[in-house]
């Protein structure tokens, strides 16, 4: 814990020296009041739309590669392995998947972002290619893990009363798990929406844009409204997440 | 319905000296089966007895083909069941029905589903994910849990039920399931005596109507030689007899349960029919 503290050049009572209060309390002071004009509020619900049209298409392109991927890669689906070891091929392609897995969400969502600006120019496309890309990495590791931690008798004596691999799935994996499954998708969303943010500063789009210019104009009142905005959003995350669950369970 | 059409039942089962060990077991135990041979012919009633660990539920898989042999051979159909490759096998896997001690119910999947889903092997993926939606079968869903007395839980969720209930649901999937051989482990382990002889003479009529080969591990010994005219004693994983079961003797079934006597005398079942116990809480971890 020391040497990291030390490589970190942790040192947080510089907070309270009285030059750094000054400064950051004139930062904060600038906050307040956040900016309410109409136009401006109108500007920022159309760019927080644009903000969760980003993730929530980021996301719904991210399931679309991490399912496939998870049903190859998941051990619970595999046929050879019901009557002891897994055969070679199986094994080999599963690893391979896994790796593929590792190296897309390796690279953070900001680099993708960066390329494909490049590729397809400033706007949100680019920032839901990355989320998809980053995210599909992230979703297809953990609903692996979710599905392999879970119970799998249920999918097993399917397989072995003749089943096939996607029956299996949907009657026995999916029920067994889909409430860990939709909370940690709603999650990953809720993420997506905090990343979209970052991702505007490389010019994304969506609110994330609008702060960067907020900030750049230091102008806090807008920041401020910005934020809020950007609370109001993750709380929302959490009720959806909320709800599913409940009419799930 | 498949299985009630196919009343020609041809799948004979030829163990030969098998060997086999649980995967999970430790590389030192002794193998869960010993140089076990066994014929049995389609449409044979066979109960498997025989104290806790004496390979019975083993003796199953390795039936089932769930249970990859370490010696010797097991064939179906005359066919060698792990020489087939692995397609072919799954394809064969659909003619054995294996039912385990706990009855592999999702508990927030309703009944009827839980059922239906003994039907998924011979049907095509697209009608099966229709079935999620729209129930295929419900006439031969609720005729197949009527024999069971169950007929009004058809559209409960599986965990309201009790765990004698859910048994008596795992037990209504075989009458579903479009096999020509049930494999069933320990049918009554959860019932009390009246549901227990009640289900294992729906088992035994409808396997019977359907030329049904039923082989089931038993803990109550009267049950199965009163019901099953073929009995087999395992005892750590060897053979101990396969005879006729007018022809087991109190001097044999003392022999076999040797330092198990208290298995031998308690043939009343432990009465489970207890409410179910709530379902696990999962932690959902922060990733």
């Amino acid at each position: 814990m020391v040497p990291a503290l030390v490589a970190t050049e942790f040192k947080p009572w510089i907070l309270l020296e009285s030059e750094n209060l000054k400064v950051s309390s004139r930062f904060l002071a600038d906050f307040f009041p956040p900016n309410t004009q109409p136009d401006f509020l109108l500007l920022v619900a159309k760019e927080a739309w644009r903000t969760i049209a980003i993730a929530t298409a980021g996301t719904f392109l991210a399931l679309l590669l991490a399912i496939p991927l998870t049903l190859i890669s998941t051990r619970v689906l595999s046929i050879s392995s019901l009557s002891g070891r897994v055969h070679h091929l199986p094994f080999v392609v599963r690893q391979l998947v896994r790796w593929i897995l590792i190296i897309i969400r390796s690279v953070p969502e900001l680099i993708w972002a960066l390329v494909f600006v490049r590729v397809v120019g400033l706007g949100p496309a680019a920032g839901v290619l990355a989320i998809g890309l980053t995210y599909a990495g992230m979703l297809g590791k953990v609903y692996t893990e979710i599905l392999e931690s879970g119970d799998h008798h249920v999918s097993t004596n399917l397989m072995r009363n003749g089943s096939s691999r996607l029956q299996a799935f949907f009657y026995g994996v999916l029920p067994q798990n889909l409430t860990e499954l939709t909370s940690y998708t709603v999650y990953r969303w809720e993420c997506a929406i905090r990343a979209s943010a970052v991702l505007g500063f490389v010019g994304a789009g969506g609110l994330g844009q609008q702060l960067d210019n907020s900030m750049r104009m230091f102008n806090g009142g807008e920041v401020a409204t910005i934020l809020i905005v950007f609370m109001l959003l993750v709380g929302l995350a959490d009720l959806l997440s909320a709800w599913l669950r409940k009419i799930l369970q | 319905m498949q299985s009630q059409t196919t009343t020609r039942n041809d799948f004979g089962i030829e163990l030969s000296d098998v060997t086999a060990q649980h995967p999970a077991a430790s590389v030192s135990a002794p193998p869960a089966i010993q140089g076990l041979s066994l014929v049995i012919k389609p449409g044979e009633h066979v109960a498997i007895i025989g104290p806790s660990g004496s390979g019975k539920t083993s003796c199953l898989l390795v039936i089932a083909a769930a249970l990859k042999v370490q010696s010797g051979n097991v064939a179906l159909n005359h066919q060698s069941v792990w020489k087939l490759p692995t397609r072919k096998l799954q394809k064969l896997r659909s003619n054995l029905f294996y039912a385990p001690q706990t009855p592999p119910l999702p508990p927030r999947q309703r009944v009827i589903t839980a059922l239906l889903a003994a039907k998924l092997p011979g049907q095509s993926f697209f009608s099966s994910l229709m079935s999620l939606i729209y129930p295929r079968d419900i006439k031969g869903a609720s005729e197949a849990l009527m024999q069971f007395d169950l007929a009004d839980k058809l559209w409960q969720r599986v965990d309201r039920l009790s765990g004698g209930e859910r048994q008596r649901v795992g037990l209504a999937r075989a009458l579903l399931a479009p096999a020509t051989i049930w494999l069933i482990d320990e049918p009554l382990s959860a019932l009390d005596p009246t549901r227990a002889r009640q289900a294992i003479e729906s088992l035994i009529t409808h396997a019977k109507e359907h030329g049904v080969t039923l082989i089931t591990s038993l803990h109550q010994v009267d049950v199965a030689t009163s019901q099953f005219p073929r009995v087999i004693g395992l005892r750590d994983g060897r053979l101990v007899f396969d005879l006729p079961s007018s022809e087991v003797s109190k001097e044999l079934l003392a022999d076999l349960y040797r330092q198990h006597e208290h298995e031998l005398d308690q043939n009343t079942p432990v009465v489970l029919d207890s409410p179910p116990e709530p379902a696990p809480v999962k932690i959902i971890h922060c990733r």
